[in-house]
């Protein structure tokens, strides 16, 4: 009941002090306002390539030639040293060369009557293995340390572009978080001088408060719940931006399809829901934080 | 009767070395008016700004209303002032809230109920009488009625103690002697220890409390139903 009563006070003072410091205060809500709004570009990229990247994975093959001649033992061995590679997903695909020629032996009639003239599949195929990678980012990496091996005779993959372009988004992604920390500390300083102006235009109440025995919680509190108004009104535009904004990417896209028919954006719903309340939670914590900064520089309590 | 305040070998150095107290040792028992006098520089606010907890000792003990005081960590201190009112020369009101504002700030401040607020409001109001004035706004008052406003807000929460550091120093005589009627009217109905330090020898004259002489930051003397001692000065 009391601590309701000091929340409900608190928010009241808060309110009307954002009111009487509507300059700064705005400044504060717009600050933190573009800086959601990069955070916000900054998740949706990062979401989206972290999912390009999981498709990407399962879609691009690594089509893995041994050289010929490899014995069994020695493929057994290749194996071994795949299932040690970090970036290889443990579920390749493989054909030995007598596979291969049966799997030729099951096409048409001209195919499987070439197969029948093979009658040491060693000396004419290949060992073949399909490799996906865990991420996709790394898979020129991966590619080079297959290539690296004695028993490899190639190692090859299609769709470079698809790939070369998540690693373009995924280096956008990380340039917008980027800006949006540099953004994030300015805010902080605006929040912290925004704060730190009401705290002087209530000096004098404060120190009523402190005489007549308000806890340092009573004192506090309207500046905290400050902080979290204007990290709650700074997340609006960025919350709208993020909802209409993806949708209708979205739907200029063809519906989300990109490129390929497996590439495609996360659906908005209720993916932007997600979204805008991780950017809610932020801004309402950049703005607590602010708050919480100022009271403990210039409210000596 | 019990103490309600307990010194014993409080000493005060400010940090910038001048010693405002030496070795000081008083007990003040319940229901008691004091005042405190002696000269510019003696060491009375500082005396006071002890009790209340704004200076802490440099050493010795004090104790207010069961509380030590001296080691009193400071997230505790509202303890402290929850159970006193504190009256200063300059009022110190709210310029933009009225009077009934200005001492239900007090209650609302210590999260006390609404209907708990408007009660006590009104009777600390009638108390000092200024129950007609409650709509006013500090700037529409006489430096007595502000002084009197100051009293309700102090009055408010019933604290145990009063204290007041020259709170008629900026009134004429006439307001003077109505503020410290109004102090003396609160000792007497409700039983309330007020602690007073004054320069108005007229005042303190007139109504024979115990005076405690400081001079230099020690106890000079201490009388009972006392006067103004010019040689304490
Ligand atoms: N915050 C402070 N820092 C340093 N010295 C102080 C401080 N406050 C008071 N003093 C010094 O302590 C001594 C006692 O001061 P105090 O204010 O207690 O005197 P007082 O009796 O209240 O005087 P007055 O009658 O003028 O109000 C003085 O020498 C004063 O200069
Ligand atoms: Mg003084």
């Amino acid at each position: 009941m009391k601590l309701f009563r000091i929340i409900k006070n608190g928010v009241r003072d808060a309110f009307k002090s954002v009111y009487r410091n509507f300059s700064l205060s705005f400044a504060s809500i717009s600050s933190i306002s573009f800086t959601l709004v990069i955070v916000a570009l900054a998740l949706l990229v990062a979401f989206n390539v972290e999912n390009f990247s999981k498709k990407a994975g399962d879609n691009v093959t690594i089509v893995t030639y041994l050289t010929l001649g490899t014995t069994e033992e020695q493929a057994k061995e290749f194996e071994k040293t795949l299932k040690d590679m970090d970036n290889v997903q443990n579920k390749w695909t493989s054909q030995t060369p007598e596979e291969r020629k049966n799997a030729l032996a099951t096409e048409d009639d001209f195919l499987s009557s070439v197969a029948t003239l093979i009658d040491k599949p060693e000396e004419v195929f290949h060992y073949r293995y399909d490799i996906n990678v865990k991420d996709i980012d790394k898979i020129d990496e991966t590619q080079q340390d297959l290539k690296s091996l004695d028993v490899v005779e190639s190692a090859e993959y299609g769709d470079e572009t698809i790939t070369k372009m998540i690693s373009m988004f995924d280096m956008a992604g990380k340039v917008a978080i980027a800006i949006a920390l540099v953004l994030m500390v300015v805010t902080v300083v605006l929040i912290v001088n925004t704060i730190k102006l009401t705290i002087f235009s209530r000096k004098r109440e404060i120190s009523i408060m402190r005489v007549v025995g308000a806890s340092n919680l009573t004192i506090k509190n309207p500046f905290i719940i400050e902080g979290f108004i204007i990290g709650l009104f700074g997340s609006i535009v960025p919350v709208l931006v993020t909802i209409f904004g993806y949708a209708a990417f979205y739907e200029h896209l063809d519906n989300g399809h990109f490129m390929t028919f497996w590439l495609e954006f996360i659906n908005p719903y209720p993916f932007v829901y997600w979204v805008s309340l991780m950017i809610v939670g932020l801004g309402v914590l950049v703005g607590m934080f602010g708050s919480s900064r100022a009271v403990r520089r210039y409210l000596k309590v | 009767m019990a103490e309600l305040i307990t010194l014993s070998n409080v000493n005060k150095k400010y940090k910038n070395g001048v010693t405002a107290i030496y070795d000081l040792d008083l007990k003040i028992k319940k229901g008691e008016f004091v005042f405190i006098i002696g000269g510019s520089g003696s060491g009375k606010s500082t005396l006071i700004k002890m009790l209340y907890r704004e200076e802490k000792p440099t050493s010795g003990e004090i104790n207010v209303g069961g509380i030590n005081v001296a080691k009193l960590r400071n997230s505790r201190v509202y303890k402290l002032r929850r159970k006193l009112g504190i009256v200063f020369q300059d009022y110190r009101l709210l310029p933009q809230s009225t009077v009934y504002e200005n001492v239900a700030f007090a209650l609302e401040s210590i999260g006390a109920k609404s209907s708990d607020i408007r009660i006590k409001t009104l009777r600390a109001l009638e108390l000092v009488g200024l129950k007609g004035k409650i709509r006013n706004y500090p700037d529409q008052l006489s430096g007595g009625e502000q002084q009197r406003v100051a009293i309700a807000r102090a009055i408010v929460n019933d604290p145990k103690l009063i204290l007041c550091d020259e709170p008629t120093g900026n009134l004429d005589p006439k307001m003077s002697l109505e503020i410290v009627k109004v102090l003396e009217e609160i000792n007497k109905t409700t039983g309330t220890t007020v602690i007073m330090a004054t320069h108005d020898k007229d005042i303190v004259n007139k109504f024979k409390k115990r005076v405690i002489a400081i001079k230099q930051g020690r106890i000079f003397k201490d009388y009972e139903e006392g006067k103004y001692d010019n040689e304490a000065i």
